[in-house]
């Protein structure tokens, strides 16, 4: 299921609700075991075996590394076992297709194909049972000894299928004692309608318009920037306000979950949009692949290597295909040019010329993640620089300027931290109150109306 | 303070609306998008594991939400505000136009097209036939698009088309068309169709084509001033002004058999009049699209009879020919898949027309299979 349809919103939610707020505390966690069961089977009703696998399996290694805590060759076993165990099941359902692909390509041999359905969410709870095997194992959490809590906290709806990638030690405490007052309840459902209409009224309706403009024959050097702003505003909206859904629900039920995005597209480097952007998942690859590598204490040739290397995997993680390798390494490349060269030279230029430097470098990489056929992306980037005789701007350019300029400029703003400003500063004016009412009812009303009609409502994390 | 109100507020509306959702019965047909609402899934424990139980629950949900046809227009009036001039594939013209967006030439379907006309031409050369694809609205009311935005000439598309043709006249009437465009409405606002003043051009067009005296004597009257369209439903701009159907009148003493592929109805009319009383009021004309019609003119005895191959545009053209023939046979290739040869010597057809908007040339699968 997901967040943005009409019977999440007016079925699956308030049912739950109801039930996890008319039951007693101790039966909290099992309404919310149930109902995420409910959640993941709605969709993918056979790979829940693989959920309840994959929490078996770190459940006992989170109890074997306890029980061998002063013996290392045996909780390290364990620790090992639930890496090979969930990379396994990654490998298997997320890479072995690519994998046969790709070596049938390499040996030329034709006509061998091997394609398994992925199982939605397996890329975000594999590496969330594989951080708690992880952090149990260096002592930075206790092991969970109610198996059902900690399926509880595997399976948990909000982040399960979309992310954030939540740590055990984040919600640990929560997990078995919280205290949810109706104001952080409407805290956490305020920052799902944002969520929400993030998804359903700013994404949906800019990713028509990269839709439109990469599948057109009627292609200008405009068109094709306008196409590829339009991914990164699309992607943007969708992700992060699917964070925001899960971080208000998360809220509503309790929990209180670490940030995901912070302003991605005012970062001034490469460096600083990876500190904004998917903060779990760039942080689960730092404490779990990079640091375990060595982190900065190498030499700096090796040093380098790790950050390849662990760039490479980030753009792996986010699909089986080259193209989401080539991606991860550019990025990989960038960090190293930033960190060893541009640091310096970047720190001097005037603010505007650092954002831009950013905003065009992390555009180049959306077209690279956006397009899986490697001719297309070539012949969509020569557009972009005005080679292979195309035009500069063309009246299909204009016509769809025009349907969709307001969108837009709708979406740049609710990229910059301008409102968030506004909203503190005037938070006690009570007609800035009744606003924010009206504005917050109408964005509910709003993606209703839109999700009733329905006619382009993507989910994008399929390949995650 | 403003937070808990919105929350309250919120918990209220999602209450309500789920209770409504699964309390108050609906209807199964929504006459404003023309179509039948998905219906409540069955269950079955191989329906569930194949996700259709879940899926058809989806339908179910979104079809049947209360105050659908308000939510889409709340959708509607926000895409206008944005700036949105199309929805779902229709342009929003000016003067309350709607106009169907013709999409990309399809050559592949074009040339196995004109290959299934050139194949019916040569195969009887005695038949005198005749090809008249209609343009779409797209192509006569353009002045009415919204600036900049993309279209297809029709004109070249047509007459590329008509090049591959051996065997047939054929009509091209984009000019004349446009021309009477200027007096009087050629095609309905919120309908795909041409209207009854469109077919009277093409009418008169092919009346000088086939070197025919055209009648002059219709009574020209309004039948219907509520007529909301399929492009009515397709863009779901429900505020927009009904279409009024025209029709041309004469009296007729006819014969005619609708074959409805499960059995046939005699009549003496070529009109529904029960159409009009529906949602979709163009089925007025030859009572919608049927396999096969034999409409028979009593009163002519001049040895003429027509073999019509025809989509619905034909429908309301219909009416200005069985003045000039003993025979008219209609078929539609879309509902009606035996040879044409029996009918052709059943009927003993010395005429052919071939009726087809555009669009349909270049998309329509029925047509394909036409023998």
């Amino acid at each position: 299921m997901v967040f943005s349809s009409l019977p999440f919103l007016f079925f699956f939610l308030p049912i739950v609700f109801i039930g996890y707020f008319l039951v007693a505390n101790k039966y909290k966690n099992k309404i919310l075991l149930i109902a995420s069961m409910i959640f993941y089977a709605w969709g993918e009703p056979i790979y829940i075996v693989l959920l309840i696998f994959s929490s078996i399996v770190d459940y006992t290694n989170g109890r074997m590394i306890e029980k061998y805590i002063n013996q290392p060759k045996r909780k390290r076993l364990f620790m090992v076992l639930s890496i090979v165990v969930n990379l396994s099941l990654l490998g298997f359902f997320k890479y072995s297709g690519f994998l046969v692909e790709t070596i049938t390509g390499i040996l030329g041999i034709s006509g061998i194909s091997f394609s398994i359905g992925l199982p939605i969410g397996i890329s975000f709870y594999t590496f969330q049972t594989m951080s708690y095997s992880i952090d149990v194992y260096n002592q930075k959490v206790k092991a969970e000894h109610n198996f059902w809590d900690f399926m509880t906290y595997v399976s948990m709806f909000p982040q399960l299928i979309a992310g954030p990638i939540v740590r055990y030690q984040t919600i640990s405490e929560q997990l078995h004692q919280r205290i949810i007052s109706f104001n952080d309840f409407s805290e956490g459902m305020l920052r799902f309608i944002r969520g929400l209409g993030k998804k359903v009224l700013l994404a949906n309706n800019i990713g028509l318009l990269f839709t439109l403009a990469t599948t057109t024959s009627l292609n200008s050097v405009v068109l094709n920037w306008l196409g590829i702003i339009a991914f990164g505003l699309q992607i943007y909206f969708d992700f992060s306000g699917y964070s925001d859904m899960a971080i208000g629900m998360g809220r509503m039920l309790g929990f209180t979950y670490l940030e995901n995005f912070n302003f991605p597209y005012i970062a001034k480097s490469i460096t600083d949009f990876w500190r904004r952007w998917h903060i779990s998942l760039s942080g689960f690859f730092r404490d779990y692949v990079y640091i375990p590598l060595g982190g900065n204490r190498v030499s700096t040739s090796r040093n380098i290597f790790n950050i390849l290397l662990v760039w490479a995997l980030t753009g792996l993680w986010h699909g089986a295909a080259w193209n989401f390798i080539i991606w991860g390494f550019y990025y990989g490349l960038l960090l190293v040019l930033e960190k060893f060269i541009l640091k310096k030279f970047l720190a001097m230029l005037p603010s505007f010329l650092q954002h831009t430097y950013t905003i065009f470098f992390v555009l180049i990489g959306w077209s690279i993640f956006c397009f899986d056929d490697l001719g297309l992306l070539i012949n969509y980037m020569q557009g972009m620089f005005g080679f292979g005789g195309i035009s500069l701007i063309n009246s299909y350019t204009l016509y769809l300027i025009s349907n969709y300029m307001i969108t837009i400029l709708l979406c740049l703003l609710f990229c910059l931290p301008f409102i968030k400003k506004i909203s503190d500063y005037l938070k006690n004016n009570l007609i800035y109150q009744i606003g924010v009412v009206v504005v917050y009812f109408g964005v509910m009303i709003l993606s209703t109306a839109y999700l009733v009609d329905a006619s382009f409502n993507p989910f994008l994390y399929f390949r995650f | 303070m403003a937070k808990k109100i919105i929350s309250l507020l919120v918990i209220a509306y999602i209450l309500i609306m789920m209770v409504w959702l699964l309390f108050i019965p609906k209807g199964s047909f929504s006459e404003l998008e023309n179509r039948y609402l998905a219906k409540f899934p069955k269950f079955s424990w191989s329906a569930l594991l194949e996700g259709k139980y879940i899926s058809g629950l989806q339908e179910y949900i979104q079809d049947g939400f209360p105050m659908r046809n308000q939510y889409l227009t709340v959708k509607i009036t926000c895409d206008s505000l944005l700036g949105k001039q199309e929805s779902n594939g229709v342009f929003i013209g000016s003067d309350e136009y709607l106009i169907d967006d013709f999409g990309l030439v399809n050559d592949e379907q074009l040339a196995k097209v004109s290959a299934v006309f050139n194949n019916l031409f040569v195969t009887y050369p005695n038949v005198d036939f005749l090809t008249m694809v209609v343009p779409n609205s797209i192509a006569i009311n353009n002045d009415k698009l919204p600036k900049n935005a993309y279209y297809i000439a029709q004109n070249e598309v047509l007459d590329d088309f008509y090049q591959t043709l051996n065997g047939s006249k054929t009509l091209n009437l984009i000019d004349s068309l446009r021309q009477a465009n200027n007096l009087k409405p050629m095609y309905y606002r919120l309908d795909h169709h041409w209207t009854s003043y469109g077919a009277y051009q093409a009418y008169l067009a092919y009346c000088q084509e086939k070197a025919l005296v055209y009648q002059d004597n219709f009574v020209e009257q309004v039948i219907t001033e509520d007529f909301n369209g399929s492009l009515y439903s397709k863009a779901k701009i429900f505020s927009l002004m009904s279409d009024e159907i025209v029709e041309f009148k004469q009296e007729y003493q006819l014969k005619v058999t609708y074959f409805t592929g499960e059995d046939e109805i005699i009549s003496d009319s070529i009109y529904q009049t029960e159409f009009l009383s529906k949602k979709d009021k163009y089925s007025y004309f030859l009572n919608a699209n049927q396999p096969l019609v034999v409409i028979v003119n009593e009163l002519v005895n001049n040895g003429h009879n027509l073999l019509i191959i025809k989509d619905s545009y034909a429908n309301c053209l219909i009416p200005f020919l069985v003045g000039h023939y003993q025979k008219i046979v209609v078929v539609d290739p879309r509902y009606y898949n035996l040879m044409m040869a029996d009918l052709i010597s059943e009927h003993e057809i010395s005429d052919g027309l071939i009726v087809y908007n555009l669009k349909n040339l270049n998309s329509d699968l029925g047509i394909v299979r036409l023998r």
